[in-house]
C-alpha cells in the first residue's frame, strides 16, 4: 500500500531547525531519498564542542552532502564535518549507490567504515572498497554484539549474527540478511562520579534507544532474537541479573527505523512487539516503487504491535500518525510532500519530530522544519 | 596510453569468433557493451544494475564511472531467465557441465557482459530482446573473484609478486595455488 497521507493540521508552522536542538541532544534524520536509504545522526557534542556525525547508508551522495554542508554553515556541526562512523549496512544499490562519492568527498573526515563483508559484484561495491583502500579508512566487519562508544552514545551491532557472517564466503546468505542492524543508545553513561574518590555503576532513569533495521529479513531477525533474548517474561534469577547488568531489555527501543522499507520479509509481529517502538520510521518512495514497498502486511504488523486489536471486531484501527508510524514517502493531505524525517532526542528522553517538506529529488531545507504533533 | 578493458583478452581468446566479428573494434568507436549485475531478486522481480563495461586501472582494479552512467532496471525473472538460458555464453571451465550451468536459476551477484540498447530501456524492460543483445556472456564466476579480490585488497595487505614467490618457495617449495 502507498505511504498514507499525513494530516497537515498536525504540523506546526515552519521553523529554523538549527535553533531547535541543544548541543547535548542527538539529532537523527531519515533523509527522503525515495526507494532507498540514507540516514544521518548528529551525535551529542564532545568536550571540545564538536558534534561527531554518523552516516548509515548513502543511496544519493549529493542530497546528504548538501545537508551536511548546510549544517556546517549553520554551525550545528563542525566545518569541515567529521564522520566518526559510516556504516554501509549491506551492498545493495539502494543503500550504497552513492557511498563511493560520499567517501571521496569527505576523504580525511571519514574515520571508520563498517560493512558486513559481503563482497558484491556491483560497480558501487568496487568503487566503495577502492575508496576505503585509497583513503586508508579504518574498516570493521562487525557481527552481533560488536560495540563502539562515541561520546555519550553507544552503538551496538545486533546483526548479522556470527553464524550468518561466516557463510558470506559461500554466498549461502541472502544479501539482505547480511545487513548490519544497529542499536544506538543515548545517553550511554553507566557510571556516576560522586566525588573525587567514588565511582558507582548506575542505571539512568531515562535512556533513548534507536534500532536501525537496515534490510534484515526473517533469517537475520531470528538470529537476533537468539543472540538478544527477551528477559522479562522469564523472571528467573538469571534473567533478573542479566537485566540488571545490561540495563534494559536488549531489544526495547523508542525509535525503530523499520527494516527493509516495510517489506513483508523485514518484520514479524513478535519482533515489533518486543521492540515496542513509540516511533517507527519507514524509508520508502511516494510511489510504490520496484517492490510495492511498504507492503500492507508489514504495515498491519507495525500497527498491531502498537495497538493490539486483532480479534476485536468492534474496534477501529487508529491512523498511522497516531500510532507513531511515519513514512518518508508520505504526502501531506494538501498534496505537498511530507519529506525527510528529523528527530531531536534530548538526554532526558524527550523527543521532537519534524518533517522537512522535500521531495526525494530536492534538498532538505533546514528553515522548513515543521514539528509534528 | 591504450585503455585496458577488463577480461577483454580472455574473452577474445575464448570466443575468437567474436573478435573476427570485429565486436571489440566496433566497441572502441561506439561502446555499447555493459556490465550487468543482478542486484536484487524478490517476488519474481529482478533488479539489474547496468553500467558501462569497466576498465582496469594501473593496479588491476575494476574501474567504473561513478554513478554517471548507472541504470537500475526492473525486469520479470520469468522474462529474463529464459532469454539468458537461450542466449548466454558461458566460458568453459574445468569440471563445469556447460548445459546444466546454462540452465541454472539466476542468483544475486550474477554478472553478464552484453551490448545494451539504453534507448530501448525507456520502454518496457520486460521485452528483454528489445534492449539486451548478443553476444551475451555470463562472467559471474570471474566477477565474484574480482569482487572478492577488491574486498580483501581494501581491508588487508596486498602481496607483491616477489613476496608471493618468496613465500611459495619457503613454505610450499613452488608456486602457490590460486584461489
Amino acid at each position: 500500500m502507498p505511504a498514507p497521507d499525513l494530516p497537515e493540521a498536525l504540523l506546526a508552522p515552519a521553523v529554523d531547525f538549527t535553533a531547535e536542538a541543544d548541543l547535548g541532544d542527538l539529532i537523527y534524520w531519515v533523509v527522503n531519498v525515495g526507494d532507498g536509504d540514507c540516514q544521518l545522526l548528529a551525535l551529542p557534542a564532545l568536550g571540545d564542542g564538536r558534534r561527531p556525525l554518523m552516516v548509515v547508508d548513502v543511496i544519493k551522495a549529493t542530497k546528504l552532502n548538501r545537508l551536511v554542508a548546510d549544517l556546517a554553515a549553520a554551525g550545528v556541526v563542525a566545518d569541515p564535518a567529521t564522520f566518526d562512523l559510516v556504516v554501509a549496512t549491506h551492498p545493495h544499490e539502494d543503500h550504497i549507490g552513492g557511498m563511493a562519492t560520499f567517501l571521496k568527498t569527505h576523504r580525511a573526515q571519514v574515520k571508520e567504515l563498517w560493512d558486513p563483508g559481503y563482497w558484491h559484484t556491483s560497480g558501487s561495491f568496487h568503487s566503495m572498497m577502492q575508496a576505503v583502500e585509497d583513503q586508508g579508512i579504518d574498516y570493521l566487519q562487525p557481527s552481533s554484539g560488536t560495540s563502539k562508544w562515541i561520546g555519550k552514545v553507544r552503538i551496538t551491532a545486533l546483526a548479522p549474527g556470527v553464524s550468518l557472517r561466516n557463510r558470506f564466503d559461500s554466498y549461502g546468505i541472502e544479501i539482505n540478511d547480511s545487513s548490519i542492524v544497529l542499536k544506538v543508545e543515548f545517553p550511554a553513561a553507566r557510571v556516576i562520579e560522586r566525588d573525587e574518590e567514588e565511582r558507582l555503576p548506575v542505571e539512568l532513569p531515562t535512556r533513548t534507544t534507536l534500532i536501525l533495521g537496515a534490510d534484515a529479513q526473517t533469517t537475520s531477525w531470528s538470529q537476533v532474537l537468539v543472540d538478544f533474548p527477551q528477559l522479562g517474561p522469564e523472571k528467573t534469577a538469571v534473567t533478573e541479573v542479566l537485566k540488571a547488568a545490561r540495563g534494559n531489555e536488549p531489544l526495547d527501543a523508542e525509535i525503530l527505523k523499520v527494516p527493509h522499507h516495510a517489506s513483508k520479509h523485514g518484520v514479524n509481529l513478535e519482533l515489533v512487539e518486543q521492540i515496542a517502538p513509540a516511533l517507527s520510521i519507514v524509508s520508502c518512495g511516494r510511489e510504490l516503487g520496484k517492490y510495492n514497498f511498504p507492503h500492507l502486511v508489514a504495515q498491519e504488523i507495525m500497527r498491531e504491535a502498537r495497538e493490539a486489536i486483532a480479534g476485536s471486531q468492534d474496534k477501529e484501527r487508529s491512523s498511522d500518525d497516531k500510532l507513531g508510524i511515519h513514512y518518508t514517502g508520505s504526502n501531506l493531505d494538501s498534496g505537498d510532500p511530507a519529506g525527510s524525517v528529523g528527530v531531536i532526542v534530548a538526554p532526558s528522553g524527550s523527543r521532537k519530530l519534524y518533517r522537512f517538506g522535500d521531495n526525494d529529488d530536492e534538498n532538505v531545507s533546514l528553515t522548513n522544519a515543521r514539528r509534528v504533533g | 596510453m591504450a585503455v585496458t578493458r577488463w577480461l577483454e583478452p580472455e574473452i577474445a581468446q575464448t570466443y575468437p569468433a567474436l573478435t573476427q566479428d570485429a565486436l571489440w573494434e566496433r566497441e572502441r568507436d561506439r561502446p555499447t557493451l555493459q556490465y550487468i549485475v543482478v542486484d536484487e531478486l524478490e517476488e519474481q522481480i529482478a533488479i539489474l544494475v547496468i553500467e558501462p563495461w569497466p576498465e582496469l586501472d594501473k593496479r588491476g582494479r575494476l574501474s567504473f564511472d561513478d554513478e554517471k552512467e548507472r541504470l537500475e532496471v526492473t525486469v520479470a525473472v520469468g522474462k529474463l531467465e529464459p532469454f539468458l538460458h537461450r542466449r548466454a555464453l558461458l566460458p568453459p571451465a574445468e569440471g563445469l557441465e556447460l548445459k546444466a550451468a546454462r540452465q541454472r536459476p539466476l542468483r544475486i551477484g550474477d554478472v553478464f557482459c552484453a551490448p545494451v540498447d539504453r534507448a530501448a530501456l525507456k520502454g518496457e524492460a520486460d521485452s528483454v530482446h528489445s534492449w539486451l543483445h548478443t553476444p551475451l556472456i555470463d562472467v559471474s564466476a570471474r566477477a565474484r573473484q574480482a569482487a572478492k579480490a577488491q574486498y580483501f585488497a581494501a581491508v588487508g595487505p596486498v602481496l607483491s609478486q616477489g613476496e608471493v614467490e618468496h613465500l611459495a618457495q619457503e613454505f610450499f617449495g613452488g608456486e602457490p595455488e590460486r584461489d
